[in-house]
């Protein structure tokens, strides 16, 4: 559902669970496009956290058939940006004389933004970034286990950030299910899984995500060896407002992020009941993700 | 406990990311938009020149609190024109001036507008004048610097197209310009890719 509203990401400075990007910042750039530009200026913040949120879910495809299991922990996941999610091209907008395109930066772009000359001296001012190389995301996370080789996930985080911004809501859940335990001494764990996750900023930002796949893991002693392949999808609704030549208006547009297929590899630490693991997920968006919590 | 010691900075790298200051650059838009009544039924005419002052353009563009402007373009100049009942002319030759101190600058030159009714669209203007162009920034740039706030005025005139007929209309002439200022916030340490303010 589109939201008719200012977008203003959220800002957690200092220590926050969720960190997001600099709202008010990212509501001045963008509001000099109009719908055209302003889905390329922004694609990449789609791309990005799309592949952050789908990124973290496990750290190990071992589920036992039955028995309590409980992991509870912080989950970090960094997209890394490339060079090329930097720029787009980018067109002037009416009635700027001549029309012209220019490349200009994305939302992770430069911050110096770009400019196009046209009639008698006039400049159309491309909008900078905010000059990012990488976005990272918190959240909490829980895994209960097991029921017939299942175990449960849950992310969820509401906070009330201010009056502009409001409540920030993420919620996401998903299962894994071991299939190994269908095949008598098969060499690895192997699961499959799948996770939905939406995230709210206020009434300003809506994201879906998706995500579904298969997980394989090894474990020796503390040490686990895990990986997986997945698909994953992200539609992020995006709507503000823009500083026309005929006054304000509200521009909406949905993007959808380039997530598809993704590959993971990584490895957790089992330190008696402290977990760590990191892994990096592959794909049109790379991601770093790493973990830590408690269980048993 | 050894192994939790290790883990004890782990988690402070992941939680404990501060707080930075950079620097940011802005635009922000400014959109006056002048209308211009227009009645004549000879050949020819010219609108009252309509001033300019320091204040509403100071008014009319949001530069927060320690922002730091750097520059004043102007982007666009466009004109729309509406009939008023009783107009019998298709279109109208027109060019535009700038007026300070007294002294007139041309900022465009002869367009062709269509007279339009109030759906009519916004025609850009095309035939700019540079030297008129770069007054009209200069001045803009001095008002919202609030480093100049002498008035000036803009001044429409024209040819009716047939000539002999009844023109009465407004003409609106919509300016954009942009303002581009320079912020130090403060973002997360994660964040923190930018240039650092003070570079």
């Amino acid at each position: 559902m589109k939201r008719t509203i200012k977008i203003r990401l959220a800002v957690f400075c200092c220590g926050a669970w969720l960190n997001v990007l600099p709202a008010q910042q990212l509501e001045n750039y963008v509001s000099k496009y109009t719908s055209t530009n302003g889905a390329g200026y922004m694609q990449p913040l789609a791309d990005a956290f799309g592949g952050s949120l789908n990124s973290g879910f496990f750290h190990s495809a071992r589920i036992k058939p039955f028995g309590l299991n409980i992991y509870i922990g912080i989950e970090t996941m960094t997209a890394l940006i490339a060079e090329d999610q930097k720029t787009f091209t980018a067109k002037t907008e009416s009635p700027f004389n001549p029309a012209q395109t220019a490349s200009a930066p994305t939302v992770f772009g430069s911050g110096k933004g770009a400019a196009a000359t046209g009639t008698g001296g006039t400049v159309f001012n491309f909008p900078g970034g905010l000059d990012l190389d990488k976005l990272p995301i918190a959240v909490p996370q829980v895994r209960i286990g097991s029921l017939l080789g299942t175990a449960a996930t849950a992310r969820f985080v509401e906070l009330t950030v201010d009056d502009n911004i409001g409540k920030v809501k993420l919620f996401g859940f998903g299962a894994q299910h071991s299939i190994s335990q269908y095949f008598k001494n098969f060499p690895i764990d192997l699961a499959a899984g799948f996770w939905v996750q939406k995230f709210e900023a206020g009434n300003i930002i809506e994201a879906n995500t998706k995500y579904y796949g298969l997980q394989g893991s090894v474990s020796r002693s503390i040490l686990t060896l895990y990986g997986g392949v997945g698909f994953a999808s992200t539609e992020l609704d995006i709507a503000y407002d823009y500083a026309s030549s005929a006054g304000v208006d509200t521009i909406e547009f949905q993007l959808e992020a380039e997530n598809s297929a993704r590959f993971t590899v990584g490895a957790a630490l089992n330190l008696i009941a402290i977990k760590l693991h990191a892994d990096y997920n592959f794909g049109p968006q790379n991601v770093v993700a790493l973990g830590l919590g408690f269980g048993f | 406990m050894k192994r939790i010691l290790v883990c004890i900075p782990l988690l402070a790298l992941l939680m404990l990311t501060g707080c930075e200051k950079r620097l940011f650059h802005f635009i922000a838009t400014i959109t006056q938009s002048p209308t211009f009544p227009i009645n004549a039924i000879s050949g020819a005419f010219q609108s009252l020149p309509i001033p300019v002052v320091s204040s509403v353009i100071q008014n009319a563009v949001a530069i927060p609190a320690g922002g730091q402007i750097t520059r004043v373009d102007i982007e666009s100049l466009a004109l729309h024109t509406m009939a008023k009942s009783g107009n019998q002319v298709d279109s109208v030759k027109v060019t535009g001036i700038i007026i300070e101190a007294g002294v007139p600058q041309r900022i465009f030159g002869v367009e062709t507008i269509i007279i339009g009714g109030v759906d009519a669209p916004l025609v850009a203007l095309k035939t700019l004048n540079a030297a008129g162009i770069n007054q009209l920034r200069i001045k803009l740039e001095g008002f919202i610097k609030n480093t100049d706030n002498q008035p000036f005025a803009i001044q429409l005139s024209g040819d009716l197209m047939p000539s002999g007929r009844r023109l009465t209309a407004d003409f609106k002439l919509v300016v954009t310009a942009t303002a581009k200022y320079d912020q130090c916030l403060e973002v997360p340490g994660l964040f923190s890719s930018g240039e650092k303010c003070g570079e």
